[in-house]
């Protein structure tokens, strides 16, 4: 699985698919989901508005 | 032999052929137990090398699709299909994200339709090509608090007829799909 995550502001069609204005603030979350054989099986993009998402801080520790 | 013998490029020969067994697989033509055609069958009826007719018997064993019986043939693993179509079901799941929290309606759109430019870039394919756009709208308290997108190539749609339904997956139809990782999570 292949995700990117990036803030920015609702074009028209993610805007009026949530109810927001264009131009409001949305998580954008891009994500390629492949097969066994790395072909893309599927391809998403997954909008929330402001306001439904916290961000959480969080530290991976270990060694080799 | 079953399975449509004209292959096309640029996919890559095994690849389409692994598409069409495990289709036969998922659909039960290929029953469980049931003797896969021998690398000599594959170069015969689709007309490729023994090489690729390897690399077919090795992507299945790789799927848990194929497993090596008596003798040197490859037979259907046990619980193949099922994997076929939990693997399928479970992709658009997880692109879904689950919709267990409680209060939330979803509201979902699926048709064939074809594949804008970004997108089929992303899937891989040739723009235009149709492909499933399935569209999931997350509704609590009245409002929508998410909304997604999914594309499917046509092959992935066969396999798993449900995706193309215009309502929510059953959480059982995925026990096996991961999870998007927890790094967001609503409020």
């Amino acid at each position: 699985m292949i995700e990117e995550r990036a803030a920015m502001l609702a074009d028209a069609d993610p805007a009026k698919l949530l109810g927001v204005a264009p131009g409001s603030p949305v998580l954008l979350t891009r994500t390629r989901y492949l097969g066994s054989e790395g072909q893309v099986n599927a391809y998403s993009e997954h909008f929330a508005p402001s306001g439904t998402w916290r961000t959480l801080s969080y530290a991976i520790t270990g060694s080799r | 032999m079953k399975g449509t013998a004209e292959l096309q490029r640029p996919v890559p020969l095994y690849m389409q052929v692994v598409r069409q067994l495990r289709a036969q697989i998922a659909s039960g033509e290929l029953a469980e137990g049931e003797r896969i055609p021998s690398q000599r069958q594959m170069m015969h009826h689709w007309q490729i090398s023994m090489q690729t007719a390897s690399k077919v018997i090795g992507a299945l064993k790789t799927e848990g699709l194929a497993i090596p019986s008596i003798g040197r043939d490859t037979i259907v693993a046990p619980g193949a299909a099922a994997r076929i179509a939990a693997t399928a079901a479970g992709t658009a799941h997880a692109a879904a994200e689950p919709a267990e929290e409680a209060g939330h309606d979803v509201r979902v759109t699926a048709a064939m339709t074809a594949a804008p430019a970004d997108v089929a870039e992303a899937l891989g394919i040739s723009a235009g090509r149709r492909a499933l756009r399935r569209q999931e709208i997350r509704i609590a308290n009245r409002s929508p608090v998410s909304a997604t997108i999914i594309w499917l190539p046509a092959a992935i749609t066969a396999e798993a007829p449900r995706l193309a339904d215009s309502k929510p997956l059953p959480p059982e139809s995925s026990p096996t799909s991961p999870k998007p990782p927890a790094v967001g999570s609503r409020a």
